[in-house]
């Protein structure tokens, strides 16, 4: 069987075993409401003095909060455990006539398609919850869809790096969690240290989209930056594993 | 090996003395030699998610174990061979019919249902506790083990790091140690290499000498010889065939008088509902 | 019967010991967790209420002590989960060979006790290593409840959900509850978030750290909600053990 045969068959079986996982469904159809549901009551306990650096109402920030750490942490626990139970079948089918690359293009395919799904999902979601019309709804689509697709890369490479299911959940979460409440600006940090935190610039895509209706062009360049270095980690992480390259 | 093996018959001999008795209910034992009856078991698995049908598993299994004999279950995958032993073993509720059961229970599952992460050593030392035995006794029963099913050298070795095999036979030692009266056995040599094979045969034998009940679940045809009695269980139904008699398999439901008619199952079920499990919780109390 | 509860004891902190990553990650995550917050916040001050007085502390100070209950409760909870999730099956077969389910659960609560106090106090260690509690021992003693609360809710979680998603809603529930819910820099809080259980502990904890530390009642609500947690997963735990 040649490639352009066995990519598609390795996306298809990657996606089928995500979507065939009870537990990932749940998550994807609960998880971006309730996030978006709870961040929004939670900000909205919040006094509006000049403690956020933030426009439009908290409620609103909170379920643009809640929007964008969903679908992070949702791509995220894909990637690991895409990583975690792919680890030996995928060297398998290295033996089996998958060449490394191959596997490579469609496990990452997988998480391209899934992340889509995901902000899909979420900016569905988020319409529905937020009070108002979105300003530019295809913004927040786009954005939200970088937030996945970060997340999903350091979910791989997370779980390359820890293949177990209980200690790599606990970095992948923490992880998101501390990144996500450097993001909504709750504790007032620093732009020149929050610009590090991975959602930061999503979280700022997506809020500039909704409220104002326009892009924020300061913050494309820092997201694509961090795809661009998980996407060159975790490629080498995984291809170093299906090769063989460790036990 | 050979030598191992006649010390610890000896030694498993002398260990089973009766006033070396560590169970509770031995002192009980009707005049009786049935080790384990279990009459009209009927199971059924409902299904956790809606519009999807519940699996009927077993209907009306009727099977006995007496002293010194060894019973073999048969049954194509699926068929619940495991799930009646569960049952046998008092692990796993059953909808209808009844087990009794006399004497001590060793109980040997398909997936080792160990700690991952404790050693060979420990893994005797915490069942032996729980089987109430000395410290003494848990050491003669760990190296008689150890001696017979050859681990010895990986004694201090946890147990997720060990091999399929000696994982099996580590296993299998929890269900025997504290030398039962009755042992299920749940494919208890899965993994084993020949050598382990005959000893595993070796070992059944002197339980049966000694007047132990064994229950094994097998799947290898060549070994029919080797019980006294087989059960196929086919479709929810037992049928009982005496080794040695004739070699087909009784066409028969084990039950008499009933056949394959689901009325019967669900008639049975009214009158015994919970009274298998209530003998389940009398033991190892 | 003591022998046996000894011995149960002894093998599953074996067990726990023989897990280094997650030792190391349990070690680590409060030096992470606290010590990031500590040293990344402006200097400045911030307004909380607490008991529904209002004081202003430095956002420092505010840091360390918030996230010394988010940091307890989620590490705690993952040790009572890990101990549920590494024994369930062998758990009935341990019944099965004769162990009672009081011994059993004597053990498994000593351990998740001892095990809720040391993450806890690696907590402590670095939070009052970064600011000094206006009383330290009401903000220690608060802080074991927090961890005793997840630590019984992580064992809960354990028996009653399946492995991953007991992972999931262990990871999300401190933070949802305590970093969210029970923040006192908020001024509006839904009267519901008072069910929570991290509200009372929390509420103790943080009025030892920066009011007088004095409120009986937290401390007294905090335990009653211990209590009951610890009467259910008991419950469960047995049931559980009983048969499938």
């Amino acid at each position: 069987m040649n490639a352009t045969r066995r990519i598609p068959a390795g996306i298809r079986a990657s996606t089928l075993s995500f979507f065939r996982e009870p537990l990932n469904i749940a998550l994807l159809l609960i998880l971006p409401t309730l996030s978006i549901q709870i961040y929004g009551v939670s900000l909205s306990q919040f006094p509006e003095i000049g403690m956020f650096a933030v426009t439009g109402s908290l409620t609103t920030v909170g379920r643009i909060t809640g929007a964008v750490f969903a679908t992070g942490a949702l791509a995220g626990v894909l990637g690991l455990f895409q990583m975690i139970s792919a680890r030996n079948a995928d060297r398998r089918l290295v033996i089996a006539g998958f060449s490394p690359s191959e596997l490579v293009v469609s496990r990452f395919t997988t998480i391209l398609v899934v992340s889509l799904a995901i902000s899909a999902v979420s900016t569905v979601t988020l319409t529905w919850l937020l009070p108002g019309t979105i300003g530019a709804p295809f913004i927040v689509f786009s954005s939200l869809a970088l937030a996945g697709i970060t997340y999903g890369l350091l979910g791989m490479l997370v779980g390359t790096i820890l293949p177990r299911e209980l200690e790599g959940s606990l970095v992948l979460v923490i992880l998101a969690d501390m990144d996500n409440v450097f993001a909504s600006g709750l504790f007032n940090i620093d732009d020149d240290i929050t610009q590090f935190a991975p959602l930061s610039h999503p979280h700022e895509l997506v809020s500039r989209a909704v409220v104002e209706g326009s892009l924020a062009t300061d913050h494309v360049l820092p997201a694509l930056a961090f795809i661009a270095i998980f996407g060159m980690l975790s490629v080498s992480a995984y291809a170093y594993t299906v090769s063989g390259g460790d036990a | 090996m050979k030598t191992a093996m006649k010390d610890a018959a000896q030694l498993f001999v002398k260990m089973a003395v009766p006033d070396n008795d560590i169970s509770p209910s031995k002192g009980k034992r009707q005049d009786t030699d049935l080790v384990v009856r279990a009459s009209g078991v009927g199971k059924t698995y409902d299904s956790r998610i809606p519009f999807t049908n519940s699996v009927n598993v077993l209907e009306n299994a009727t099977l006995e174990v007496n002293r010194a004999e060894v019973v073999g279950i048969m049954g194509e995958n699926g068929s619940g061979k495991s799930t009646l032993m569960q049952i046998l073993a008092g692990v796993l509720e059953h909808d209808a019919g009844d087990v009794t059961r006399s004497g001590t229970v060793g109980w040997c599952p398909q997936e080792p249902r160990l700690y991952d992460r404790l050693t060979v050593d420990e893994t005797f030392e915490l069942f032996g506790r729980a089987y109430g035995m000395t410290d003494t006794e848990i050491e003669d029963a760990r190296n008689w083990l150890t001696d017979v099913l050859d681990f010895k050298k990986f004694h201090d070795r946890q147990i997720r790091n060990l091999s399929g095999g000696n994982r099996q036979k580590v296993n299998l030692s929890v269900a025997l140690m504290h030398q039962p009266d009755l042992l299920l056995l749940d494919e208890p040599y899965t993994g084993f290499d020949w050598e382990t094979f005959l000893a595993f045969w070796d070992l059944t034998e002197e339980l049966r000498e000694r007047g132990v009940g064994v229950a094994i679940i097998s799947h290898i045809i060549n070994e029919r010889d080797r019980f006294d009695v087989i059960y196929e269980l086919h479709d929810g139904h037992l049928h009982r065939q005496e080794i040695g008699e004739d070699d087909t398999v009784n066409p028969e439901p084990t039950a008499d008088g009933v056949s394959c008619e689901r009325t019967a199952a669900f008639f049975d079920r009214d009158n015994a509902t919970g009274t298998g499990q209530r003998a389940a919780n009398t033991e190892g109390t | 019967m003591q022998r046996r509860i000894t011995t149960a004891v002894e093998m599953s902190v074996r067990e726990f010991a023989r897990t280094p990553v997650l030792i190391a990650l349990l070690a680590f995550l409060p030096v992470y967790i606290i010590g990031v917050f500590v040293w990344l916040v402006p200097d400045a001050t911030v307004p909380l209420t607490i008991d529904g007085t209002t004081v202003t502390v430095e956002m420092g100070a505010f840091a360390a002590a918030f996230m010394t209950p988010v940091t307890v409760a989620i590490l705690s909870g993952i040790v009572g989960l890990f101990l549920m999730q590494t024994s369930q099956m062998a758990d009935r077969r341990l019944r099965l060979a004769g162990y009672q389910a009081r011994e059993l659960v004597t053990a498994r609560v000593g351990l998740l006790t001892a095990g809720s106090v040391i993450v806890t106090g690696a907590s402590l260690a670095v939070a009052l290593f970064a600011f000094t509690p206006e009383n330290v021992v009401a903000f220690s003693i608060a802080a074991v409840l927090v961890g005793v609360t997840y630590g019984i809710l992580g064992v809960i979680v354990g028996i009653v959900l399946n492995r991953l998603s007991g992972v999931y809603v262990m990871l999300f529930a401190p933070m949802v509850d305590i970093l969210m819910f029970q923040n006192p820099l908020a001024t509006e809080s839904p009267t519901w978030t008072t069910v929570l259980p991290g509200h009372f502990a929390t509420n103790a904890l943080m009025d030892a750290a920066f009011t007088s530390g004095g409120n009986f009642n937290d401390f007294l609500a905090a335990s009653g909600y211990v209590l009951v947690l610890l009467s259910i997963g008991i419950i469960l735990f047995y049931r559980a053990t009983m048969s499938d």
